[in-house]
């Protein structure tokens, strides 16, 4: 699975450390200092996470949990990310994570105990804040390796005013299901038509496994969130949304999803740069594309207000709450 | 053309045995085989020397499709064995006596059929092991050249292609004696590996199709066509078969500057039909207030309904008939296309 395994010195000898190191497979496994010596020291090609992937076991240091910005999610509440990861095992054509860090090595960091300090801190000063894990990774694709599920979910279980939301296109629930359901625990699952997800979420759960989730874990009483996130403009992109909500219909009543954000495929400058490098020949056709208000690159407003505007109608259609869906950095 | 470029002579010494390369006087250890089509240039030890020859060479010669770089590099994990061939897939640079590695490095285009390493170009050869071990964190060999022929290959937007054959292992210290030894068993290994995975190349590359669309007689694209063009086939992947029915369902007319500009509006909806789709509806909206003689101008970007009109009144008629074209626009309708109502 991975080539490298940096580790620092001061978590080797660690218990989660060799319980991580037990379960995964790498060629070689070597002790550092400290993984900011050497992840993103030199400008490592994204697509190089197909055949040359390193992994760096890790403490976070500086900022741990940092505000959200608009747009980012339901209600008025304040929202915060907090980061126990760096990159993701998935490779999504449309993921701003390929031009946000210099390479594509995942970095997991071990310091939960830290985090959660820096959650609990920040949680005091805004109560009834949202945090979301799942900004720079994927938050349950690699949890049975990493183990760190139990931890945030004992910590959320004693703060109820703090809401937590796990992010993901995996279907990989086993961390959670043998949780108890908490009411400010939300597993919320990125979702595109079937065939879209097949060409671009390369790697990650195909749809149907992800609904099979989303069943299982709303049948063990798990709130569910769902991102329609990023929609794609493609032939017959309609009829395809149509299909997908029903679907999502027949495994969990629509009325019943906590939140549903919507939001268009769109890039900054450097994440536009480095897809059309890493994915000329890719389904999302950018040659629409247009320079927007907030300067990302986007398809033109017409052609994204109707394609919002219909996804919505789509949901509420299927029973959907209307005040429970919300645009996504729109 | 190719140019196949080497730190040192003794690498090169099975190409110049099998081909007939003579010296090109218009620079120092550059040389032309017979038939033009390859070049062969020795850019000397060192990411220095090597930059300083290769800009000099694409300065003067901008014909070249594609570089290739041959050359012996040093194991830095005990995983290589000497002898062993690789095509590299990402160069970097290491700086000074502490082999600091450099942020910028060049991605390679790969060559099938042979495994992908990283190569670390350093200042200094690396004899210490500790130095090894450190550039074993970001690469799998080192070299003395590659990332400065990376680096002069991006700014002249030329591929560069790496062959490495691995001359010493992480434990060798005398390794540059081995080297000379063995020089010619090296060079030897390096051109079976370029005949077996050059020479049969027959992909048509984008360049050739761009090359194929110019030369047809019905058509002639001004530069910016051309540029346009270009980015289409970028854009579209398309194939010549593709592009051969599309030619067909164009309606070939006796201007050639005209066929051209079909050509590209093909190709537009090909390649985005949504956009093109968007373009007819603003066609749509601008035909009555364009045919009154009033020029009409919206956001580019479609982030705004505002709309630019200019006009000159040249009579009392004129000036009746653009009032009354200006009143039979419904803004309202065009600020709901710009939301979204298609």
């Amino acid at each position: 699975m991975f080539n490298k395994v940096f580790v620092e010195k001061d978590l080797v000898n660690k218990s989660h450390t060799q319980d991580v190191l037990k379960k995964i497979r790498f060629n070689e496994l070597i002790t550092i200092d400290r993984y900011d010596n050497i992840f993103e020291k030199v400008k490592k090609p994204y697509l190089q996470k197909r055949d040359n992937l390193n992994l760096f076991l890790a403490k976070k240091r500086g900022e741990i949990v940092k505000e959200a910005p608009d747009a980012y999610g339901l209600g008025k509440e304040k929202h915060f990310y907090f980061i126990h990861a760096y990159n993701c095992i998935y490779e999504c054509e449309y993921c701003y994570l390929q031009g946000y860090f210099n390479s594509p090595d995942i970095v997991w960091f071990l310091n939960h105990d830290e985090i959660i300090k820096k959650i609990d801190g920040t949680s005091k000063t805004h109560p009834n804040s949202w945090f979301h894990a799942g900004e720079f990774s994927d938050s349950l694709a690699v949890s049975h390796f990493t183990n760190e599920i139990p931890t945030y979910h004992e910590y959320f279980k004693g703060n109820s005013t703090a809401k937590l939301e796990l992010r993901t296109k995996s279907s990989n629930t086993r961390a959670l299901e043998s949780l108890e359901p908490l009411s400010n625990l939300f597993v919320t699952f990125s979702l595109s038509p079937k065939e879209v997800a097949k060409s671009i979420d390369k790697k990650a759960s195909p749809i149907k496994q992800r609904l099979k989730a989303i069943k299982r874990l709303h049948l063990l009483g798990f709130k569910i969130g769902i991102h329609l996130d990023p929609i794609v403009i493609e032939n017959c992109w309609e009829k395809s949304y149509q299909e997908l909500i029903e679907d999502l219909s027949n495994h969990i009543p629509i009325s019943e999803i906590s939140f549903i954000s919507i939001g268009v495929v769109r890039f900054t400058k450097d994440v536009f740069l480095q897809f059309s490098k890493n994915y000329p020949s890719s389904n999302i056709r950018t040659s629409t594309f247009v320079k927007s208000f907030d300067n990302k690159f986007r398809y033109p407003k017409p052609i994204r207000s109707n394609a919002l505007r219909l996804v919505r109608e789509l949901l509420t259609h299927y029973g959907a709450n209307p005040t429970n869906i919300y645009e996504c950095m729109e | 053309m190719i140019l196949l470029c080497f730190a040192h002579r003794a690498e090169a010494e099975a190409f110049f045995v099998e081909k007939d390369f003579r010296p090109d006087n218009r620079l120092k250890n550059f040389y032309k085989s017979s038939s033009g089509e390859e070049f062969l240039l020795i850019t000397g030890e060192g990411p220095y020397s090597a930059l300083s020859k290769i800009s000099s060479v694409l300065s003067f010669e901008k014909t070249f499709s594609k570089i290739i770089n041959f050359g012996t590099a040093g194991a830095l994990g005990n995983q290589y064995e000497k002898l062993d061939v690789f095509s590299i897939r990402t160069a970097y640079l290491a700086e000074s006596s502490e082999a600091l590695p450099q942020f910028k490095s060049f991605p390679l285009q790969v060559i099938e059929g042979l495994p992908k390493i990283d190569c670390i170009t350093s200042t200094q050869r690396i004899k210490d092991p500790k130095l090894k071990h450190h550039l074993s964190s970001f690469a799998d060999v080192v070299d003395r050249e590659l990332w400065s022929i990376g680096f002069a290959a991006k700014e002249s937007k030329i591929p560069l292609y790496a062959i490495k054959i691995i001359s010493d292992a992480t434990e060798d210290l005398d390794f540059c004696q081995d080297v000379k030894n063995n020089s010619f068993k090296l060079s030897s290994l390096l051109l079976k590996a370029y005949f077996n995975l050059f020479t049969n190349e027959k992909q048509k590359t984008k360049d050739e199709l761009f090359e194929r669309v110019v030369s047809l007689s019905d058509f002639y694209f001004s530069t910016s066509q051309k540029r346009s063009l270009k980015k289409y086939l970028s854009e579209t992947e398309i194939t010549w078969t593709e592009l051969e029915r599309l030619i067909k369902k164009i309606h070939i007319e006796e201007n050639n500057k005209a066929n051209a500009k079909k050509l590209l509006e093909t190709l537009s909806e090909f390649s985005s039909p949504e956009f093109h789709q968007l373009r007819n509806k603003v066609k749509g909206f601008m035909e009555k207030l364009e045919k009154s003689g009033i020029r009409v101008s919206h956001d580019q970007t479609f982030e705004s309904p505002s709309l630019k009109l200019t006009t000159d009144i040249k009579s009392l008629q004129d000036l009746n008939c653009k009032v009354q074209a200006l009143q039979n626009f419904s803004y309202r309708d065009w600020e709901d296309f710009i939301n979204g109502d298609l």
